[in-house]
């Protein structure tokens, strides 16, 4: 990991706008705080001169010029400035020699230039005074140096401006820290995404515990591989079944043909041979047939045509469908069926899946057994029969393609049966189970969904 | 004379068609390619037509469109190839009278195709279907047999009387089992079998000549011709 990525990290990117959005508003906070405090500043500098110039009108006008001096005598800084002129311009007390001609006599507080006050060039800044002409004609300016309320100013904008500095340099290392951090956990989920696309099917993306917006995505992506994985071992078992499955029969189409060839004989001998040739072709598109089937209920393009179904109607009619059936297989059959909701989805494949569980009762039941259709008022189909039951373990592999008992051998099949009545069921939502608890086997769809 | 248009461009297929409709004494004039079976299909004089779905130049479930949106009412064969189930309904809804899947026997074929021809034009208005001894009301829902009433459920109505309207045709099982029963579904056991069997002993009792016959290997007919 480079800092150069960190650029380009999402979380980077959020510091950055928000370290912008911040130093604007700091900084309008900062301008608010600083001019509001340096009105509040000078309007006490302003009062406090406005209050010794009051000070000095209301003494006698004798006593003026000696009140002036002793406010500065009395100032160990020399802040103050002042003068008292008579009528002619002659000062008559303080410690301004000339009056000053820019002092405008307004009776209002105005920033005065040092210069103004025939004060050097260099020294501490400049002041602020007012001058006013006294009701008998004489002339008073008092200026006070202004250093304090600029000392003051500068003091907040320093601190102002490192408040600044160390907001953002805490938000910058903040967006560096998390852009490390979310990095490391795109590289870690890289890795593995690597290890997957390498053919570790079963590595998943890391997952932290602590719940947070990558655990999610994390937890999402890994359901999606497991179904992934899962599609992967369908295909791959499908695939190897197929292999298996068809070569039984391709082998004896072979063989039979290759035998009729060599045994020559009658027409009669050669039309035998290609009927059965002919049969074993008919079993081997069955399967395929059956294998599309499946692949394109699976691939749930069918939801698509998804409409209410009248499950009662359904079982009716492959109740009455399968019952000529069991009755000259020499079994009883009963359908018990009570009205339940419509639910949706697709009629026909219900209906092919329904009639694929009564298929299997009536094939693996022996002759005098039972099947027993059912529909109860919560939309549960349960085909249940008298046979053999299901084998240890046949219960889970059921539900992969081409699975068959031992038994099964004996009876025409492909073993897709099953697999499509699970690819119906998941198609739909429902759930596909057998009953353990059975003399033989009984088959449960519960079409009640969430 | 009864004139087939096979519209199919795979070679084998077509020669297998073309021969097992000549076996039966139809005429056929072929042709590979969905521009010119347009073409031959307009110019008219069949009696039924066989389309493949997939056709170069011009798409089979096209040529049907056209060539109802011309005014043709030729009953149509669609044939596909095995798996394109949703097919089966948008050539149907093109205007295809019946669908047919590869991989396909030619009996089959060969049956659905008589099938079409004989399919009387409209709604038939009829209230009685009566074939030989068998007589069938449709409107009390009676089956007599000379003076035999027969007891037969609602199924085997249905069946019985698809058996009268298609008298003295070869039915094949999958014909059956679509005018029916209500679900598309393969039923690939001896389930039809079982339901016909059933019919049958109603129908044919002890002594009397059999109606419902077994075409080996194929279907049944109803021939009540003794």
């Amino acid at each position: 990991m480079r800092l150069s990525e960190l650029r380009g990290t999402t979380a980077f990117r959020l510091t950055l706008l928000f370290s912008l959005l911040m130093v604007g508003s700091v900084l309008l906070l900062f301008a608010f705080v600083y001019w509001q405090t340096a009105a509040l500043l000078g309007h006490r500098f302003d009062q406090q001169l406005a209050g010794e110039v009051r000070e000095i009108l209301h003494t006698p006008p004798e006593a003026q010029a000696a009140a002036l001096d002793n406010l500065i005598a009395s100032d160990p800084h020399e802040d103050w400035r002042g003068g008292l002129f008579d009528t002619s311009g002659r000062s008559i007390a303080g410690n301004i020699g000339v009056w000053p001609d820019f002092v405008v006599l307004d009776g209002e507080s105005h920033d005065i230039p040092r210069r103004a006050l025939g004060l050097g060039r260099h020294g501490h800044g400049d002041l602020r005074g007012l001058g006013l002409r006294l009701p008998d004609g004489r002339r008073l300016v008092i200026a006070r140096r202004a250093d304090e309320m600029h000392e003051m100013r500068e003091t907040l904008t320093q601190a102002l401006a490192a408040g600044l500095v160390g907001s953002l340099a805490l938000a910058l290392l903040g967006g560096v820290v998390m852009s490390f951090a979310s990095l490391r956990r795109i590289e870690g989920m890289h890795r593995a995404a690597s290890a997957i696309m390498g053919g570790d099917l079963t590595r998943r993306l890391p997952v932290t515990g602590s719940g947070d917006d990558f655990d999610k995505l994390a937890g999402i992506v890994n359901v999606m591989l497991a179904e992934i994985e899962r599609l992967v071992g369908d295909i791959k078992a499908a695939g190897d079944n197929i292999a298996h499955d068809l070569r039984t029969p391709l082998t004896r189409l072979r063989t039979r043909l290759e035998g009729a060839l060599r045994r020559g004989g009658t027409l009669d001998d050669h039309r035998a041979a290609m009927e059965d040739a002919i049969a074993d072709g008919d079993q081997i598109l069955a399967t395929f047939r059956a294998l599309l089937r499946i692949g394109e209920v699976e691939a749930g393009a069918r939801r698509a045509g998804f409409t209410q179904v009248d499950l009662v109607k359904l079982m009716h009619s492959a109740a009455e469908f399968f019952e000529p059936l069991a009755t000259e297989s020499g079994l009883t059959f009963t359908a018990d069926i009570v009205p339940a909701a419509a639910v949706r989805g697709d009629p026909d494949l219900l209906f092919e899946a329904v009639a694929n569980l009564l298929d299997n009762a009536v094939k693996f039941t022996p002759p005098g057994g039972t099947v027993k259709l059912s529909l109860d008022e919560d939309g549960e189909i349960a085909v249940a029969d008298t046979g053999p039951g299901l084998p240890e373990g046949f219960k889970t592999a059921i539900f992969q393609r081409f699975t068959r008992g031992d038994r099964a051998r004996h009876f025409p099949g492909n073993g897709l049966g099953l697999s499509l009545v699970a690819a119906v069921a998941r198609l739909h939502g429902f759930t596909l189970s057998f009953d353990e608890d059975w003399p033989g086997c009984r088959a449960v769809i519960v079409t009640k969904t969430g | 004379m009864t004139r087939i248009l096979v519209i199919e461009d795979e070679e084998r297929t077509a020669l297998e068609i073309v021969g097992a409709l000549n076996e039966v004494g139809m005429f056929t004039r072929h042709s590979a390619d969905g521009i010119e079976g347009l073409q031959l299909a307009m110019d008219g004089g069949f009696d039924a037509i066989t389309l493949d779905r997939l056709l170069p130049g011009l798409d089979g479930l096209e040529v049907l469109r056209q060539l109802r949106a011309r005014g043709s009412s030729t009953p149509v064969l669609m044939v596909s190839a095995l798996g394109e189930i949703d097919d089966r309904v948008r050539g149907l809804r093109a205007g295809g009278d019946d669908y047919l899947v590869k991989p396909f026997a030619l009996v089959e074929l060969v049956a659905r195709i008589e099938a079409l021809i004989r399919r009387p034009r409209g709604e038939s208005t009829e209230t009685v279907l009566q074939t030989g001894p068998v007589r069938m009301d449709l409107l009390n829902r009676k089956v007599t047999r000379g003076e035999r009433t027969i007891d037969v459920t609602q199924r085997e109505f249905r069946l019985l009387e698809y058996f009268l309207r298609n008298a003295g045709q070869l039915l094949t099982r999958s014909m059956l089992y679509e005018a029916v029963w209500d679900y598309k579904f393969d039923p690939g056991t001896n389930l039809i079998d079982v339901h016909i069997g059933r019919l049958r002993r109603k129908i044919d009792c002890e002594g009397e000549a059999p109606t419902i016959v077994t075409v080996r290997g194929s279907g049944w007919k109803f021939d009540a011709s003794e």
